[in-house]
């Protein structure tokens, strides 16, 4: 009874401030919806505009500007990582090849310590500009262009192994190898544990993916591994005169960038956002674990790997521009049947071996160190890393959330073309595996483990210690 | 209150901006016209001008002008103090700012019409016939509209723009848009209890 005339005195109280906000809101009605208004922007706003130069002045153009444009991300670059080669000691990627990176390399801005930034409110961050430019959104090599960019080494291997040329000659790839990840990785199926890595530390191309997989995968599989590797055209690596390389290109392959179905530290900018400027970086995500993936694209949300793995094809690999796409020849996998093979084929890929962790993902007391499960607490209570990335679910919610990071920085400020905006909600990544896919976030704007967890630290008011730290770490290399 | 100040002491400080020079290396040639002036074939002088160049410096007087135009009746019907003293900052910042933009693109000559364009004169008719608190909500429902408008411009122009001079005019003026339409929103949320506001 009460509450009812509580509510209904709300509602009377309310009828005069909703007149008022009923105008108001006609009036925006009236603005933005009248015959004649203010004019758009141009279609170039969201549409890739037709070339209008030839394209060896475009190249001589591009070929130009390279060095003064390698040079900026660079500058970039040094102003907000320490990029030195400092791996860790008795630690490697699950090849055993290659190191992981220790320490925080995102640099402090002068006159703050982790220790000061951790005490104070995002507001006093803002104002006083102490955000680390290293948490902040990571431009592309060249943003007004953007594409997609390859490491060397995988440019390497494509050219050796196939003879197609993955280098563009209007940038290259801006971060050393050494904060990449193990080239070639390491391949585990989830049909066969029993093997380990089947890649004998080679890279899956279209010249060699038979012999290395006959007798262990299905017919479906080897079908939808051979279009996996089949290059289709793309944006920048195509046969019209509106392309980044040289001579006329058959395309790319999706394990161009998921080399070894895994990650090769290839960037892209996000198909999601528009005007050019305000298009986020997307770092290479691994596709270990696809299987018990639910969701798919950092923004879009898609529900199968069968609609992600088609619609790629559908807007040569990450435009958002089926009309670019069109024009350089897309390609339409048949659904039923090749992207069908495709998807299965991805689902059978699984993440290297965790000997510490047990079946529900916890880690063994009996195998673990006193570090690990110090880190493992941490993980799972004061650090709040377990309320999304949840240990039985493959550390995965299958849920996009938003770190509102903005709350730390002033909007709309421009580094290297790009606009600084929110990232708004992004989905969870798993960490299984995790020390093998570094740099770290959706756009790889975090060079080591221990840059996620002062991000995290400082972004979700944590107030960790130097040991708690220390322990998280520890613990992230057991996953 | 005081939280609304500091926000216009925000808005009102200028943008670092990462690095100079940002037109020979940042210009998009696919957005580059046959004709685009440059000691070589196709080398951008940073001092030449595109397209997109000339119109935005005409999108951009044209909302500049409506801006201050709208925000001056603001400053006389406004009821409440938070969106008079918004009104007296963009009034304020915004001339400042048409200025800038005349002088960065000076020698492009937008061709401006007298008055508001017809969107803008409607929204001063409704703007003259409102009064108390429903005035300051729709006129703090179309300055939202209009720094949505201008930051989405900016975005564009620094995407396609080719004018050294003009592109860090764009780059210096975005954080500050941006600020206001989040000072806007905040008066919008205030004014009508309504998403984001304090309770």
């Amino acid at each position: 009874m009460n509450s009812t005339l509580a509510g209904s005195q709300c509602l009377h109280q309310r009828t005069g401030l909703n007149r008022k906000l009923l105008l108001g809101v006609a009036l925006m009605g009236f603005t933005a919806g009248g015959g004649i208004s203010a004019d758009p922007l141009p279609p170039d706003a969201t549409y890739r505009p037709l070339p209008t130069l030839p394209l060896d002045v475009v190249r001589r153009n591009d070929e130009g500007a390279k060095p003064a444009v390698q040079r900026r991300q660079q500058n970039l670059l040094n102003e907000r990582y320490d990029l030195a080669d400092r791996p860790m000691q008795g630690v490697k990627m699950s090849g055993g090849r290659k190191g992981v990176q220790e320490g925080v390399r995102v640099k402090l801005r002068p006159g703050s310590s982790w220790e000061s930034l951790a005490n104070m409110t995002p507001e006093e961050i803002k104002e006083q500009g102490l955000f680390p430019a290293g948490f902040m959104p990571l431009p592309h090599v060249k943003q007004l262009t953007g594409g997609q960019v390859f490491p060397q080494n995988q440019i390497d291997a494509i050219g050796d192994a196939e003879d197609r040329n993955l280098k563009r000659f209007d940038v290259d790839f801006d971060l050393p190898d050494h904060l990449t990840p193990e080239f070639p990785a390491p391949i585990f199926l989830s049909n066969r544990p029993d093997l380990g890595d089947i890649s004998g530390g080679k890279l899956l191309t279209i010249r060699n993916y038979y012999a290395m997989t006959v007798g262990i995968l299905t017919p479906v599989q080897i079908e939808g591994l051979r279009l996996l590797l089949t290059p289709f055209p793309q944006e920048e690596f195509n046969q019209t005169e509106d392309r980044k390389v040289a001579e006329q290109s058959l395309g790319v392959a999706c394990l161009d960038c998921h080399a070894n179905f895994h990650t090769n530290a290839a960037f892209h900018l996000t198909p999601d956002v528009r005007p050019q400027a305000a298009r986020f970086r997307l770092d290479t995500t691994s596709l270990r674990g696809m299987f018990n993936q639910q969701i798919h694209g950092s923004k879009r949300s898609l529900r199968s790997v069968e609609d992600f793995t088609e619609f790629e094809q559908r807007t040569a690999y990450f435009n958002g521009d089926h009309v670019s796409a069109t024009r350089k020849g897309v390609h339409l996998p048949d659904r039923p049947n090749q992207v069908a093979m495709m998807a299965q084929m991805q689902n059978m890929i699984d993440f290297p071996p965790a000997p510490k962790l047990l079946p529900t993902g916890k880690l063994d007391p009996t195998k673990a160190s006193a570090r690990e499960l110090a880190g493992e607490q941490v993980f799972m209570g004061k650090g709040q890393c377990a309320g999304c990335h949840i240990p039985q679910t493959f550390f995965l919610d299958h849920m996009m959330h938003d770190l509102k990071t903005e709350r730390f920085y002033k909007m709309g400020q421009v580094f290297n073309d790009q606009v600084a905006l929110p990232d708004g909600p992004i989905k969870t990544f798993t960490l299984r595996g995790i020390k093998d896919s570094p740099p770290y976030l959706h756009d790889g704007r975090l060079m080591t483990l221990a840059d996620t967890v002062e991000f995290f630290n400082l972004v979700l008011g944590l107030k960790l210690t130097a040991e708690e730290k220390d322990s998280l770490v520890a613990y992230m290399l057991t996953l | 209150m005081s939280r609304f100040v500091s926000t216009f002491i925000l808005a009102g400080s200028c943008a670092l901006l990462a690095s100079t020079g940002f037109a020979q290396e940042g210009a998009n040639p696919a957005g580059m016209s046959p004709d685009t002036p440059g000691k070589e074939a196709a080398m951008p002088a940073p001092e030449g001008s595109n397209n997109q160049d000339k119109l935005f410096v005409r999108q951009a007087a044209l909302g500049g002008r409506a801006e201050v135009e709208l925000s001056k009746i603001a400053q006389k019907k406004a009821s409440n103090a938070s969106v008079r003293e918004f009104a007296d900052r963009m009034v304020e910042v915004h001339s400042k700012s048409n200025q800038q933009l005349l002088r960065a693109g000076k020698g492009l000559n937008p061709d401006l019409p007298r008055d508001l364009d017809p969107e803008h004169q409607r929204v001063r008719d409704e703007l003259q016939k409102a009064s108390g608190q429903s005035f300051d909500i729709a006129y703090i429902s179309a300055q939202i509209q209009d720094h949505q408008r201008t930051a989405n411009l900016l975005q564009w122009h620094i995407s396609m723009g080719q004018n050294e001079a003009l592109r860090k005019y764009s780059m210096q003026t975005l954080p500050e848009v941006m600020a206001h339409l989040e000072h806007a929103k905040q008066n919008y949320a205030m004014l009508t209890q309504g998403a984001g506001s304090a309770r």
